[in-house]
């Protein structure tokens, strides 16, 4: 009797260890993730990699530390060392993350459009070959923010998948993607603008939503990537022999013509949704940066030969304001001595530039919480032509006139400012390049190591002597040792982020040697 | 195939049993052993059928038995006896209560208690006396020194924070590596929510881990399960050990009311030293500046940094000069002088009282233990507070001869008021006093710290005439204004049902549930140096797990069998919340998400997993010489692919009492065990399947439309469970009548298709992916060795050795991987895995040497710095502790020594403290005024493509730099300057007790009265970098260790306990 009872029991639990783990469908279920969707409309991964890719790369390191700094467009009142070239590895490193997160990022909605299991239900967001075209212009956009500052790099291209040196973004493959050459890239870069604005249907409807950029204009898109190839072939033309068709064609296919073409990226009022310059001050209260002296002496016409520039008012705040009062508002000065700058490569922190009532803030213009940021805007172009055009007075005028009514300079300011120009030369055409550029850092830098632009007439170069606006001291711009190079000139690149060195450390190695060395002072292709 | 093997094992199990005839009568009397008293009720069974009696109330007993037959005596609190009747008439059995007999038979996996010579399998046992000795308000870090082979990370001054222990290493490069917390068999979390940014040194608090809720006071025994063959039962979660927690329980015949009080006194251990010479700021001398028409040298107090002018009582205006509501300092000088009051003044004394009640009552039938006890304690960080509050059941009910039930059920609640944000954050004060800041502060001064109209009067001003903070806030501000607070509110318990089917047959039915809800709440105050805000974030927690096992025990004169069948069921379900507040706060001093400038935001996660098991195990023994045990489980795990979730294991484990077979008086036991065990493991929930993120922003839309991005790490669908393998070989031995006893183990394990998220080079799109990969080794010896020098009736001398040595290695990675990224510290040096190596390794640029040796500069006469390299593993040599307890009548001293030796770690605190001219040596030797030329070689460096380096033309280099250049170069030179020895010999702890004699308390109404002193931490020695305690770099019990930066200093504990017994 009791042995019944114990195989009848051992039976019960017998059966329910066999009901127990049968049931390995529920398991599935169990593990089918609840906070997050696995396909999602193509137009939101634009709209949010976008932001990603603009939030991250205008900030206060990848552009307030770096570009922005070194151009002299801004200084800072304590860590001087960032301005004198020794910044901090983190930067870098996190830039390299976010360029490349935001192009796989583009890389997916290509691959999602055309995807035969997801393509018919992302064309509701839009023509999916205008989606595929606007993709590949953001991630040539991409890559050329990358390449430009570290030089050769892991490279992805729609166009060319089969390519064995283009093995980024695709880790099933490539858990250590080889790096490719700087001409391999810029070559690519240009053939996929081109092609991408041949797939561009001006008659369909580009990313129904989230296209905070042009709002789905697809014509405005075609402009985009014709005035972004003229851009960078205009750049590589003296070491890139096919350049120089490449610019024509894509002039003749529809560069910007006016303003209204402008590649801007909007954000929003709110702090989560603002400017990331805006950000920095306002949400992680870092007032480190401000108009920079040699940038102000040039607006204001002491340096250059322009005289006063009534963008000068849109750039700086006049000094002797508080951060209280700054907030509560102020009015333009109509005196030039309330316009000083911070002077550029102090040797240390001085303690009277620490105060910010005896320097400028950058103008409520630049701090403004929905201020967008320029990718590229119509002036570039017009000096682009003037320069393609043996300095053309008239593509220089209208260069400076765009920019001068972008920023909202009164129109009787322009014309006075335009009539009194000094006339087109090489000159002349950079240095208002480099004003405009100032809404642009990145490709200012690009072009002063392109052309070595503005002179030193107008920056401060290492080893020279500067003086004190507050006591007409002297000091010498030295700058400081980054990695292991003491810089004699504005640093010709970035090196690569320091994780490279263990994660894909023999492709980093070669890139290195190919470099001759990862330092500051190597001079990319394009700077030869 | 493999469901019907278990069935068929499982009824054969089963039709082990049968009947014996009986014959003739056997009586005699149970006592208890300890003061032979009689006990009733006590079941007397003969063994192998199904005849029982019980004892009548003198503890007489009579029962029919054949020949041959053994009798079997249990009963609830005592050690069961057997007894072969042999030809006797009358049998008279001495029982031995649990607590008594704790010395022989422990606790093994599951809860099922064993003889401890029978286990092929090393497991150290730890009584709850010694861990409430010293008074550690934190039962798990008392083990620290007190076990052969854990490594317990504990910063001292946390108040509650996280404490992490690792047993024989590091198996798991990404994964957990810390040991299962099983208390009463419920498998307890220990998850702590510290952010990746508090683990990793870069701000945030630490608010502990679930392991903080058990009461020290309740325990009766850790029983310290090391390795695989111990835990395998346990399954995945086990595979890095197990420590069992055995609560106390009412014990039979003894009704018992203990009340225990206790005070403790926490002070600064070891703290940086600070230069004196020098004031903050970055110049030489004091602007002038011209305030109502006069005057005044003004301090550069929007420098946060020491490179000032030098302190020579100079009159300046300090920071606290310019409110024109204060009086008392408005516009009055002070004198530039090195603070009367240094950072020291601003720490506190932490006090905290402890008090907890039991009671304990059993009767015939039922046993009863109720429990309650409170901790609270103030840190030594100014307006800190943590309490917790205990409260423990349990009850032990026999309803029938066959059928028992216990249950536990136990409720906690642990408050945290603002426990100190550690780190490189904006409310850290380690980060704000020994990173940056101007050393002439005056501590006392800051606490006038709020204007009338209560606005913040920071120090770090961003000039004389704007208040507003620059990079700093007041300290007083921060701890008072900017405040955090937690609170987590625990139920765990457990039901058992056993059934007695027949004799040796048994059935257990268990549910084990584990709740917990967690809220944390945080606020920046309006005028802060960050944007105000409020935080609010939930955090739910509950595992239930249903049990189910049937037991066969039989025992034949020679030949035991000891076998068991179960199945588990689990049930795992986090749910977590986190709202904040955006834009700042609309009224100032207002908490609440509602009160949000701007749309509030909101997250919220839910992760659920289950695992469905079934296990056994059978057990022989032979003649007390030989034992063997065999177990398996196989789990089916919902965080695996459906064709890969279910996985098989075995262990098997074997011990030989050879000195059975030896007859020498000086040899009292010796032993020799091996285990081998297999373990799977399973991973994390949503795993498998790639999904997108809105999560990327604090807000899921962007100018009025959503967005999603793909998250930074690749998914994978074809994962393999992990494998953990384990073999280990020990030996025990007790000699010259137990006055030497030495216990030594050889283990190796192998963990392999290790699930981790790999680092990946962000080119690849992702910077990891989830992926099998990876195989580590983790070898070593653990030793105990326990000597009684001394031992008569009034005095006793034991001293207790305990040595383990750990080497890991990382064996491979991935395919094509050279290397595994597991965290960066702030601003340089990552920790990483490199196959070849041992785990941990902290990388980061070294200097550059010449072939003899010379470190090499550049022409700016600073050093150079190489690629990026080992600067050494976070993993330490070896471990030990040394306690001696001496026994003198009612009195007793105890003393236990904490040694480690080697491992580093990276101090971010000595990178800036240095940089910013804060420390000691920034000011030393003249060096602000002299300068310095730094011992190396100049000479032109050639770098070979592999990375190293040729010197050639080298020359001693004579450039001389000037101070703020050289320490500047802490940070932007090599990160080998930073990195150091994180060896330690410490004085854990020194008790000293005196139980109060009988005589003398009786008259009291008192059955015992003990009171003691205690005190942790009391010295340190040994330390490389005499600023900075090793041990606090650490903030949390994640895998990044080896991170010192922004910490509290180390404390000092001391403290008295009145422990009275009723």
């Amino acid at each position: 009797m009791k042995n019944i009872k114990a195989i009848l029991l051992s039976s019960v639990i017998g059966v329910s260890v066999f009901s127990l783990t049968s049931c390995t469908k529920d398991l599935a279920e169990i593990n089918k993730n609840p906070n997050a969707p696995e396909i999602v409309p193509t137009y939101t991964i634009f709209n949010g990699t976008n932001r990603y890719l603009m939030t991250n790369s205008r900030d206060g390191w990848w552009m307030a530390r770096m570009s922005l700094p070194w151009m002299q467009y801004s200084a800072q009142n304590n860590y001087v060392e960032e301005d004198k070239y020794q910044y901090r590895d983190n930067q870098t490193t996190n830039g390299w993350i976010q360029l490349y997160r935001a192009a796989n990022n583009y890389k997916d909605i290509i691959e999602k459009c055309e995807d035969p299991e997801f393509r018919n239900q992302m064309s509701a967001y839009g023509d999916v070959e205008n989606q595929i075209a606007m993709s590949r212009i953001m991630l040539a956009y991409t890559f050329d923010n990358l390449v430009s500052h570290f030089g050769p790099i892991p490279y992805w291209s729609y166009g060319q998948k089969d390519n064995p040196n283009f093995q980024a973004l695709n880790i099933e493959e490539y858990l250590n993607p080889v790096y490719a050459s700087e001409e391999e890239i810029y070559a690519d870069i240009l053939k996929e603008l081109k092609e991408a604005v041949a797939q561009i249907n001006v008659n369909g409807s580009g990313f129904k939503d989230g296209d905070n950029i042009y709002g789905g204009d697809a014509a405005k898109w075609k402009k985009f990537g014709n005035s972004l190839r003229l851009r960078i072939a205009n750049r590589i033309k003296h070491v890139y022999a096919a350049a120089n068709a490449e610019i024509t064609d894509a002039i003749s296919s529809g560069v910007f013509t006016s303003n209204a073409d402008n590649a801007v990226f909007a954000f929003n009022s709110t702090n989560v949704e603002a400017n990331p310059l805006w950000r920095t001050f306002y949400v992680d209260n870092r007032s480190d940066f401000w108009p920079s002296r040699p940038f102000v002496q040039l607006l204001k016409g002491e340096t250059g030969n322009f005289g006063v520039d009534p963008r000068l008012y849109k750039i700086a705040a006049p000094k002797g304001l508080t951060f209280p009062a700054y907030n509560a508002g102020y009015e333009d000065s109509d005196d030039l001595a309330d316009y000083i700058g911070v002077p550029f490569g102090l040797p240390r922190v001085e303690s009277y530039y620490q105060a910010p009532s005896n320097i400028n803030y950058f103008s409520k213009d630049i701090l403004t919480v929905d201020r967008g940021e320029v990718l590229m805007e119509y002036a570039e172009v017009e000096f682009i032509l003037s320069e393609l055009n043996s300095w053309s007075q008239e593509h220089y005028e209208n260069g400076v006139r765009a920019n001068m009514e972008r920023v909202g300079i009164a129109s009787a300011d322009i014309d006075a400012f335009v009539a009194k120009l000094p006339p087109a030369s090489e000159r002349n055409v950079r240095n208002q390049k480099y004003i405009t550029l100032f809404y642009n850092p990145d490709e200012g830098w690009n072009e002063y190591r392109r052309t070595g632009y503005p002179d030193t007439e107008i920056l401060l170069m290492p080893g020279e002597t500067a003086k004190r606006p507050h006591d007409g001291s002297q000091y010498t711009f030295t700058p400081l040792q980054s990695g292991n190079v003491v810089a004699t000139d504005i640093p010709a690149r970035v090196r690569y982020p320091v994780t490279q060195q263990t994660l894909n450390r023999e492709n980093w190695q070669k890139a290195a040697t190919a470099l001759g060395a990862d330092e500051i002072d190597k001079k990319l292709w394009f700077a030869k | 195939m493999k469901q019907k093997l278990l069935s068929i094992i499982f009824v054969l199990t089963c039709l082990v049993g049968q009947s014996f005839a009986q014959d003739r009568q056997v009586s005699g009397r149970v006592t208890s052993a300890a003061d032979g008293t009689p006990l009733s009720g006590v079941s007397v069974v003969v063994v192998g059928t199904t005849a029982a009696a019980q004892t009548d109330g003198s503890g007489n007993y009579s029962i029919s038995v054949s020949d041959n037959a053994s009798l079997s005596f249990s009963y609830v609190g005592y050690q069961s006896q057997r007894v072969s009747v042999g030809t006797r008439a009358v049998i008279n059995v001495q029982l031995i209560s649990d607590e008594a007999a704790l010395e022989e038979v422990v606790v093994t996996a599951l809860g099922i208690t064993r003889d401890k010579k029978s286990l092929g399998y090393a497991a150290q046992e730890v009584k709850g006396d010694l861990l409430t000795a010293a008074r550690g308000d934190n039962a798990l870090q008392s083990l620290s020194g007190n076990v052969a082979g854990a490594v317990v990370s504990a910063p001292s001054s946390s108040l509650g924070g996280s404490t992490r222990i690792v047993l024989r290493g590091i198996g798991s490069l990404t994964g957990e590596n810390r040991p299962l917390l099983v208390v009463d068999g419920i498998p307890m979390d220990n998850s702590n929510y510290n952010s990746a940014n508090a683990e990793r040194g870069a701000g945030g608090r630490d608010y502990g881990d679930a392991g903080f809720d058990i009461n020290p006071d309740d325990i009766e025994s850790v029983n310290v399960l090391k390795g695989g063959p111990a835990s395998a039962l346990y399954g995945a979660r086990a595979s890095n050990g197990v420590i069992l927690i055995k609560t106390k329980s009412a014990k039979q015949g003894r009704d018992e009311i203990t009340f225990n009080t206790g005070v403790a006194f926490e002070t600064l251990g070891v703290t940086p030293k600070q230069q004196k010479l020098y004031g903050g700021g970055f110049e030489s001398d004091f602007e002038t500046v011209t305030i109502n028409g006069q005057d005044y040298q003004v301090v550069d107090y929007a420098a946060d940094e020491s490179w000032g002018p030098r302190l020579n009582g100079q009159q300046v205006l300090h920071w606290d000069a310019f409110d024109p509501n204060d009086t008392e300092n408005y516009l009055k000088t002070r004198p530039w002088v090195a603070p009367k009051d240094d950072y020291r003044t601003f720490f506190n004394t932490g006090v905290s009282y402890t008090n907890a009640l039991s009671l304990a009552k059993s009767y015939e039938n039922t046993a009863a233990r109720l429990s309650l006890s409170n901790v609270s304690q103030e840190g030594i960080v100014p307006n800190t507070e943590l309490k917790r509050t205990t409260v423990a059941l349990s009850l032990d009910n026999k309803f029938s001869d066959k059928l028992t039930a216990r249950g536990t059920i136990n409720y906690i609640r642990t408050n945290g008021f603002n426990r100190p944000e550690q780190g490189y954050g904006d409310n850290s004060i380690g980060q704000k006093m020994f990173q940056w800041g101007q050393t002439q502060l005056d501590y006392t001064r800051h606490k006038n710290y709020k204007t009338i109209s209560g606005e913040q009067k920071p120090w770090n001003r961003k000039s004389w005439d704007d208040a507003t903070p620059n990079y700093a806030d007041n300290y007083y501000w921060i701890v008072y204004e900017n405040t955090a607070q937690d609170q987590r509110d625990r139920f765990y318990g457990n039901v058992e049902l056993r059934y007695d089917i027949m004799p040796g047959l048994y059935a257990t039915g268990n549910i084990y549930g584990d709740n917990y809800t967690l809220k944390i709440n945080s606020q920046v105050a309006v005028g802060s140096q960050g944007q105000s805000g409020f935080t609010e974030s939930l955090r739910e927690f509950t595992e239930m797990n249903y049990e189910a096992r049937v037991h066969y025990d039989k025992r034949w004169e020679t030949v035991s069998l000891n076998a068991f069948l179960g199945t588990n069921r689990r049930n795992t379900t986090r749910h977590a919340s986190n709202a904040a507040t955006a834009g700042g706060l609309i009224v100032p001093n207002l908490y609440t998400i509602n009160n949000s400038a701007q749309d509030p935001t909101i997250n919220t996660n839910l992760s659920k997993k289950r695992v469905n098991s079934v296990f056994g195990n059978i057990s022989a023994g032979y003649n007390d010489l030989l034992y063997v045990d065999f177990g398996w489980r196989n789990d089916w795990s919902s965080t695996l692919p459906e064709n890969n979730n279910s996985y098989f294991y075995p262990s098997v484990t074997g011990s030989f009492v050879f000195s059975e077979l030896i007859d020498a008086s000086w040899l009292n036991f010796a032993k020799f065990r091996a285990g081998w065990s297999q373990v799977g493991n399973d991973t994390n929930p949503f795993q498998l399947r790639d999904v997108y993120l809105n999560s990327v922003f604090a807000n899921t839309t962007y100018m009025g439309n959503p967005y999603f991005m793909n998250g930074l790490s690749k998914l994978n669908p074809n994962l393999r469970p992990e494998t953990k393998r384990s073999y280990e070989f020990g030996l025990e031995t007790q000699i010259l009548q137990n006055r030497i006893g030495l216990d030594l183990t050889y283990y190796n394990e192998e963990t392999t298709d290790l699930i981790m998220a790999v680092s990946t080079g962000p080119e690849t799109g992702y910077s990891s992916k989830i992926m099998n990969a990876g195989r580590a080794v983790n070898k070593g010896i653990e030793a105990m060795l326990t000597l009684v020098p001394v031992r008569n009736e009034n005095f006793e001398w034991v001293s207790n050795v305990n040595f383990a040595r750990n080497r890991n290695k990382v064996m491979e990675l991935a395919e094509g991987l050279s290397s595994l990224n597991l965290a960066t510290a702030p601003f340089k040096a990552t920790l990483v895995a490199i196959p070849g190596q041992p785990y941990g390794q902290i990388y980061g640029s070294d200097f550059i040497y010449d072939d003899a040796g010379n470190k090499v500069v550049g022409a700016n006469g600073l050093y150079l710095s190489s690629d990026v390299t080992s600067l050494g593993s976070i993993l330490p040599k070896y471990n030990a502790g040394w306690r001696n307890t001496f026994n003198y009548k009612g009195v007793s001293l105890s003393a236990l020594i904490d040694v480690q030796k080697g491992g580093k770690f990276f101090s971010v605190s000595h990178m800036f403290g240095h940089y910013t001219g804060v420390l000691e040596a920034t000011a030393a030797n003249d060096i602000r005024e002299n300068g310095v030329v730094v011992d190396g070689v100049k000479g032109t460096v050639t770098r070979n493509s592999d990375g190293t380096y040729t010197v050639t033309d080298t020359e001693k280099n004579t450039t001389n730099v000037d101070a703020v250049n050289y320490f500047g170069h802490y940070y932007s030179g090599p990160a080998a300057q930073n990195v150091f020895d994180a060896d330690y010999v410490k004085l854990r702890e020194v008790t000293l007790g005196y139980t109060l004699p009988t005589a003398f308390v009786s008259k009291l109404r008192v059955k015992g009265a003990t009171i003691s002193g205690f005190a942790r931490n009391l010295a340190t020695w040994g330390l490389a970098n005499k600023d900075f305690d090793p041990e606090m770099a650490t903030t949390g019990s994640g895998n990044t260790q080896g991170f010192e930066g922004g910490n509290l200093p180390a404390s000092r504990t001391f403290g008295l306990n009145l422990r009275l017994q009723f």
